[in-house]
């Protein structure tokens, strides 16, 4: 069962519904939810390395004073990461506050800070593990150990897809693919119709899309033809065997898609200023810039779930230069994102979900005579926001201690994220369930609160 | 074989008493309403006082009758229309309803239950009325966390597998000569269905080596077979296919689904483990000499403890050890520890017992007599191991392939590293890990070559670090024993009552704190736990392990087990379709030594096996059997992943039967294998296919397996990951398979080898197109099929003469753009694909003319079809 596994498979659409009786009815057809929600699908921008909080939308001021002074953790297990003489570090960036509600955002969103008012942040949320693939896999999957269906998996399990070529849950993932790999948007246990398709950002979008040659291409059309043919005869000797018909629909829906795909992938077509709000063409935002626009072309096209991976963010050493550089790669990108999609009258019903697997110490090791600073990993308080249909946008949410080492205001684990990001798509975490290794399985594992106060 | 002739009753129940006479309400709340609680309600208002919800408590009449917050009675005793708890649970608002999972609602029955319990005045009777009601028992085991969780009685039917193995008489029944018939049958006619016939020669042999060998027969095989007139043909068929190497080969592909098997560690760095390699070479020996299944079951818990001077007992204990596991700066040790831990009893419990464990690693087990306490008591069986990679000298039968070729092209890539590494001097800071990092795994490569088994010992707990693959045995071993205590809630931070090693208690005779015995007791030393433990596992009276297994075997041949749920013998999983049949089996393996090949030959020589998919009735089936669980007709099946795979490279002459040695690399989607992976701190060495072609057209079981990478081609044929054991492959029909069977590489290459192949045996191409249907159908083509093949040949060669192909390079390097982690900014770091100068390739269609190429066309197009992909 499993996966978790690398790349690509599965997806979309088994055999076409129209052509073949109802047993092998779409899986992927859109189904109702099971509360009233605003939102109709989701981009989740995830923030690979573990993003600091500290420099980003939560200032810590004590901090300044503190810089360099000697910090003591108080913790029974720990690893060696966290063991040794620690010293607390302040932020080299500095913060103001914006918009209406007065969002604090460090220096290097330039572009985020005009639409802070789009924007609910939310300091609450702690996790568990402070290393990248078991986090990652728990904000993924809701699950530390590697296996679980991913987030988009559930929500296309639970609302199907709007359109039918398409996956229903599409990854966006940097050329280098993030820690964990594609376990991080397996179907886990779920059928493998439900698994995320990573869809590449250089060569095939989708794997064995096309013939290895244009000559083969050319061929494939009679071959095709001829395979049909086959086919049929075969199955009319077994008309008893309902799979040779949903695999011989399988094949026509291929076609389709091997035609469609890459014209929706290809970005041309968009005018200079769309590009140009999301920084495509500019070297540190090109990448970045060209996810979050496809992003957006996929889910105008009925795709139910986005997930946009941008990495590069464990900044151990060096925060000043590491981190400013990832926070201009990522700024012009994410905000064009929101700007687009409400001049589109998309926000309003599409949910945006920015995180990453955890936050960062106020405190660091000492390397290289002070000089590299930077921060390590904390699993108690991280950066993370939701803007969109049904968020209480303008917000501030919740709060970390006076060094933002803990979260202490509306503090909630990733599970109750988790079932307030379902409760926003119109699911239930608790009706969402599936039954495997003995029992039914949800996203929340055994059941999570939702955070109302992240709700409109 | 010990039968167990003594009715379980009077080991199950607490001493009979004639006292107390249940009432049927009584019995209504005993047998249905208080389980309904228990495995409904209390989970969030009972047992752990830190996780009651909405401040009610359903343990006690005089709590549950109050009520929680809301301040409503939740039950007015003799009017259920008045009492809360109705409402709630007839999911009057979908919003309040319990229990919140819809999943768990109750069913209309249940709901009946309880409101005529109300009704009746809701009594809480004591458990003792029970004692005299045979229906349900009280199962005994070692503890339980709570007094309820110990007095609870299940249903016999819920407890099957812990009861002993029953060796059922065959049932009479007419025409039928072998057991497993007579047990099918006698189902069959009781649900009045007819059966089908027998399946014709040619089916049965592609069933016979698909099922064996996971190879297609080729057309020479299945002539042989077909001409064989004499009377024992087929059983001299199954004898040669036990026979062969191939054999060994398919058994251990199944074996490794289960036992999760890869030859690399998962999670951050995703290392090589560069000698699990022995391992499954050490799973096809077995299989191949038919090893009692007893005895294999031991050297892969135990083997270093029976005997370590025996290089396979060592190598046997990699099974321990295969699942994903990584320590690094970042993991505590205290985690990774535990993550081994429950792992290992995870592959216990679902590798030979049948028994998903986990669900009792935070409580007692809901549905099943599984106590935490036992869950804990066999973590203790294992607490003392320690991993370690031993000198294990190679042994005559073991191969180490293309050894000097490729520790060259491993210290070619080191060559180039240190290269590297003076270009950037300039930048350490940026490429500096990078360079170190890959320097690890290839140190790691070249360790494929030495004498080490990936295996265990025992000893005191040893920090093992990830970073290194060749972690001996430390020279002094403290006596000391590891205390293992219960972890209240699964937590580490809360360890509770201490354990001391211990077996399945549930399991019938295994109870050894009622009454130990040589057969379930666990001396609590250093040495010899896992040893008493596999003895324990592998014993003739232990109730699951050998139904656990026959069950695998009778998968394998008819699709579905008896069992459906392989990995699952619980309340939960699925109920045997045919217990008696099970259990006779089951009997019938021990009996006969353990013998695995034997079972085979025994299934496959019953008239149930060689059925025909054709039934002469279908609309009958479809009311009373829609599931084929009766077997009135052979199931379909769509082959395996591996077998396309293999069969293909069989097809077209390029196979190399050569077994065993350090994992080869095949050609795999490039797009894949090229694509940059982060690994902690840096970047995965990029994956390169092997140089030569004959290691890369060896056998899919022999594929170096990373967890990180796999091919498409084989994943969208349902080919499961390694992370979670897989009892069964799915097989679902998804549109990526028609993308990887019409445009994977792999495909073309095939489909061109084949052309070749066929085109050098004769000019004459009606003839060419009558071997193409031979090779992958096994049959000749009609004459309609014959006519539409050349014509398409025809417009191909036209289409390929007008089209020549374009030369295509081999890729040789590739550039990843890196963000520094050190500080924030962008690089490149180039690695060369060193194996490429060296690179032999497949045959490309640049190097035939028009008409192998046009041959090729059809060919892949064979390779498509249905006929080729589908069992009957």
């Amino acid at each position: 069962m499993i996966s978790r596994r690398q790349f690509l498979s599965s997806t979309f659409l088994a055999a076409g519904a129209s052509t073949v009786p109802s047993v092998f009815a779409n899986p992927l057809a859109p189904k109702k939810g099971h509360l009233p929600a605003k939102a109709k699908r989701c981009i989740m921008l995830y923030m690979a390395g573990g993003p600091s909080h500290i420099d980003t939308f939560d200032p810590k001021p004590a901090l300044d004073k503190l810089h360099m002074k000697e910090f003591v953790r108080d913790q029974k297990f720990k690893s060696a990461m966290e063991s040794g003489k620690r010293y607390y570090v302040k932020s080299p960036f500095a913060f103001k506050q914006h918009g209406q509600s007065g969002a604090w955002i460090a220096e290097h969103f330039k572009e985020l800070s005009k639409v802070a008012d789009d924007i609910c942040f939310y300091r609450g949320c702690q996790g568990e593990s402070v290393n990248h693939p078991s986090a990652n896999f728990h904000m993924n999957t809701g699950n530390q150990f590697i296996g679980d269906p991913g987030v988009g998996a559930w929500v296309t399990y639970g609302l199907g897809s709007e359109n039918p070529d398409l996956p229903g849950f599409v990854v966006l993932p940097e050329i280098n693919f993030p820690q964990g790999g594609a376990a991080n948007w397996s179907n886990g246990y779920l059928p493998a119709y439900f698994q995320g398709t990573p869809m590449r950002p250089v060569g095939s979008p989708i794997l064995n899309i096309s013939p290895p040659t244009k000559v083969a291409k050319g061929a494939q059309g009679e071959n095709l033809n001829l395979l049909t043919q086959l086919n049929e005869a075969h199955a009319a000797k077994f008309p008893d065997h309902g799979d040779l018909k949903a695999r011989m629909s399988s094949y026509q829906l291929a076609h389709r898609m091997q035609e469609k795909i890459p014209s929706i992938v290809n970005l041309d077509s968009e005018a200079d200023h769309v590009k140009s709000l999301y920084g495509i063409g500019e070297k540190v935002t090109d990448g970045l810039g060209r996810r979050c626009l496809l992003a957006r072309k996929l889910v105008e096209q009925g795709v139910r779930f986005v997930e946009v991976f941008s990495g590069g963010w464990d900044s151990h050493d060096y925060i000043a230069k590491a981190h400013s550089a990832r926070m201009q790669a990522v700024d012009r990108p994410i905000a064009g994102l929101l700007q687009d999609l409400k001049q589109r009258g998309l926000l309003e019903d599409t949910l945006v979900w920015f995180c990453g697997e955890f936050g960062r110490s106020p405190d660091n090791g000492i390397r290289g005579g002070g000089a590299k600073v930077g921060r390590d990993h904390n699993a108690h308080a991280m950066p993370m926001w939701f803007a969109g249909g049904g968020v209480k946008a303008g917000h501030t949410i919740g709060a970390t201690d006076e060094i933002g080492h803990k979260a202490v205001d509306v503090v909630r684990p990733i599970k109750d994220v988790h079932k307030t990001v379902l409760h926003l798509m119109g699911l239930d975490d608790n009706r969402l369930t599936y039954f495997h290794g003995g029992r039914n399985k949800q996203l929340s594992q055994i059941g999570a609160d939702t955070i109302k106060e992240l709700l409109a | 074989m010990k039968l167990f002739i003594i009715s379980f009753l009077l080991l199950f129940c607490a001493s009979l008493s004639a006292e107390n006479k249940a009432s049927e309400i009584d019995l209504l709340f005993l047998k249905k309403i208080k389980p309904l609680l228990e495995v409904k309600c209390w989970g969030c208002h009972g047992e752990d006082p830190k996780k009651i919800k909405g401040e009610y408590i359903m343990l006690d009449r005089e709590k549950m009758l109050k009520g929680g917050e809301s301040g409503k009675a939740a039950i007015v005793p003799g009017d259920a229309s008045k009492s809360y708890i109705m409402s709630l649970i007839k999911r009057e608002d979908e919003d309040d309803a319990m229990p919140p999972k819809e999943a768990d609602k109750l069913t209309s029955a249940q709901v009946g239950w309880v409101e005529d319990w109300i009704n009746a005045g809701a009594p809480w009777p004591d458990e003792k009325v029970l004692e005299n009601d045979t229906s349900f028992v009280k199962v005994d085991v070692s503890g339980a966390l709570s007094d309820d969780w110990a007095n609870r009685r299940y249903k016999i039917e819920d407890i099957w597998s812990f009861l002993p193995v029953k060796k059922h008489p065959v049932p009479q029944v007419k025409g039928a000569s072998h057991p497993v018939d007579s047990f099918i049958l006698e189902k069959m006619h009781k649900a009045g269905l007819k059966s089908s016939s027998r399946t014709t020669k040619e089916r049965l042999i592609r069933r016979a080596y698909l099922d064996l060998t996971g190879l297609q027969p080729s057309f020479e095989e299945i002539e042989a077979f077909v001409n064989d007139k004499s009377k024992n043909a087929y059983e001299k068929l199954i004898d040669s296919l036990l026979a062969s190497p191939r054999y060994g080969e398919r058994q251990a592909r199944i074996w490794l689904d289960v036992a999760r098997y890869a030859d690399s560690s998962g999670y951050a760095n995703d290392y090589e483990r560069p000698n699990t390699w022995r391992y499954r070479d050490y799973v096809i020996r077995s299989f191949n000499a038919d090893k009692p299944y007893d005895q294999f079951i031991k050297e892969q818990i135990a083997g270093d403890e029976i005997d370590q001077s025996v290089a396979d007992n060592v190598i046997a204990t990699g099974f321990l050890r295969l699942p994903t596991w990584e320590h690094t700066a970042m993991s505590v040790p205290e985690v990774t520890r535990q993550l081994f831990l429950d792992d290992v009893v995870a592959s216990v419990g679902e590798t030979f017992l049948g028994q998903p464990l986990g669900c009792a690693k935070c409580h007692d087990h809901k549905f099943d007599p599984i106590p935490t306490k036992d869950y804990y008591r066999i973590q203790a069986v294992f607490a003392d191991t320690q991993f370690t990679e031993r000198e294990v000298p190679f042994q005559p039968y073991e191969n180490l392939g293309e050894k000097d070729l490729n520790l060259d092209l491993i210290e070619e890539k080191i060559k180039l590293l240190n290269e590297a590494k003076k270009k950037t001097k300039d930048k350490s800071d940026q490429a500096g890990p990078t360079v170190y990092k890959q320097y690890r795994y290839f140190l790691r490569e070249k360790l494929r070559y030495k004498p080490l088994a990936f295996a265990v010992y025992n000893g005191p707990f040893r920090l093992y670090d990830s970073n290194k693959a060749d972690q001996k045995i430390p020279k002094k071993l403290k006596n000391k024993l590891a205390t293992v205590s219960i972890l209240t809630g699964g937590s580490i931070e809360s360890p509770g009552e201490k354990v001391t090693p211990g077996v399945l208690s549930a399991v019938h005779g295994s109870n050894d704190v009622a009454k130990p015995t040589s057969f379930n007791s666990i001396p609590n030393k250093l040495k010899g736990k896992r040893l008493a433990f596999a003895n324990w596992v592998a014993s003739p009276e232990n109730t699951l392990t050998a139904r656990v297994i026959v069950n695998r075997i009778w998968q394998q041949h008819f699709s579905k087990g008896i069992v459906a749920t392989p990995n699952s013998f619980g309340k939960m999983g699925a109920k045997p379709t045919h217990p008696e049949l099970l259990d006779f089996l089951a009997t019938w393996f021990v009996e006969n030594g353990w013998s695995i090949k034997k079972l085979h030959k025994f299934i496959m020589l019953s008239q149930t096996y060689q059925k025909s998919y054709e039934h002469p009735d279908r609309n009958s089936l479809a009311g009373k059997d829609p599931d084929n669980k009766l077997l009135a007709f052979f199931p379909v099946r769509r082959q395996e992943a591996e077998m396309i795979y293999d069969s293909l490279l069989k097809m077209t002459g390029e196979l190399n039967l050569e077994m065993g040695g350090p994992g080869i690399f095949p050609e795999i989607n490039w797009e894949v294998a090229v694509q940059s992976r982060l690994v902690m701190g840096s970047l995965a060495p990029v994956y390169q296919p092997s140089v030569l072609k004959k290691e890369r057209h060896r056998r899919q079981i022999y594929a170096f397996v990373k967890r990180s990478i796999s091919d498409p081609l084989l994943e969208v044929f349902n080919k499961p990951g390694t992370e979670l054991s897989c009892g069964r492959r799915d097989e679902t029909t998804i549109t990526p398979q028609a993308f990887s069977l019409f445009n994977a590489e792999f495909m073309h290459n095939r489909s061109l080898a084949l052309a070749k192949r066929l085109t050098t045996q004769t000019n004459d191409e009606s003839k060419r197109i009558k071997s193409l249907y031979q090779a992958v159908y096994g049959r000749q083509p009609s004459e309609k099929e014959l006519a539409v093949s050349l014509k398409h040949l025809n417009k191909m060669k036209a289409y390929h003469l007008k089209n020549p192909p374009v030369k295509k390079e081999l890729i040789t390097f590739v550039d990843a753009d890196l963000v520094s982690e050190k500080n924030g900014e962008a690089f490149t770091w180039r690695q060369e694909l060193n194996n490429m100068r060296r690179y032999e390739r497949d045959l490309m269609p640049w190097q035939v003319d028009e008409s192998v190429r046009a041959l090729s066309e059809l060919c892949l197009v064979l390779f498509n079809s249905n006929e080729f992909l589908y069992v009957y």
